[in-house]
């Protein structure tokens, strides 16, 4: 699989082998210098914070699987809302993989669900672009509880 | 198309005074006013329109029967998705 091919949702294989959920991906426009790496023998590597396994060609197999899709009951509180402090885009998505955990779900566009399913991590694109009115934001979510918006700084 | 709007009065809410419906994202949301021109205070996402269409009459204490304007807005999405 080639980088700009993966998508939310789509799951890497992190330290200890545990898995590590695509939350957003970027485009970043123009020309920029990149470096190739290459581990003799090995093909495969681990990058960044998350140690996330990638593979240099593809003389191993596929360190990327696709998670089922299908959303596990969960029911919002449209009447129990929360605004929390504004974070940055970053500290939204390093909260979100840290409340996730291991064996997390994605349940549709955006949605994140834990392995428990007792919570939802929510960002679609009009979340995230303000599109519903407000500013951009993300939502954590509990099950029949609160909703938590949490706006997003640029 | 004409998202639906409707005045509404919850005392978990009481500061919400308008809800609307729109259909994005894979899903439904339920946008909830304070101020029906200003920008939504909280936004609510569903799967599902059962669950949207549940919580407009559980939570929002709202008959659907009674927004027309809500029938039109599926009548729209039914139609949309058959032209797909």
């Amino acid at each position: 699989m080639q980088a700009y091919t993966l998508a939310n949702g789509d799951r890497l294989q992190g330290r200890s082998s545990q898995p590590v959920t695509i939350l957003a991906t970027h485009r970043i426009a123009g020309n920029h210098t990149v470096f190739n790496l290459t581990v003799e023998r090995e093909h495969v590597h681990r990058v960044g914070y998350g140690a996330t396994l990638v593979d240099n060609n593809r003389c191993r197999p596929n360190p990327v699987t696709k998670t089922p899709r299908t959303p596990p009951s969960f029911k919002p509180a449209p009447a129990n809302n929360v605004t929390s402090n504004a974070v940055t885009e970053d500290q939204f998505l390093e909260d979100a993989i840290d409340s996730l955990g291991p064996g997390s779900t994605v349940g549709g566009d955006g949605q994140f669900y834990p392995a428990d399913g007792m919570r939802r991590v929510r960002m679609t694109d009009s979340d995230l672009l303000g599109h519903n009115g407000g500013p951009p934001h993300g939502h954590f979510e509990f099950n029949g509880g609160r909703n938590l918006h949490i706006p997003l700084i640029p | 198309m004409i998202r639906p709007i409707r005045v509404v009065k919850n005392e978990r809410s009481p500061e919400i005074n308008f809800i609307a419906v729109d259909a994005k994202d894979g899903g439904y949301y339920l946008y909830q006013y304070e101020v029906e021109d200003q920008p939504c205070k909280w936004d609510s996402f569903y799967n599902e329109a059962s669950e949207l269409l549940n919580d407009i009459e559980v939570t929002w204490n709202v008959n659907i029967d009674e927004w027309p304007q809500l029938a039109e807005f599926f009548k729209h999405i039914q139609r949309e998705k058959g032209t797909q």
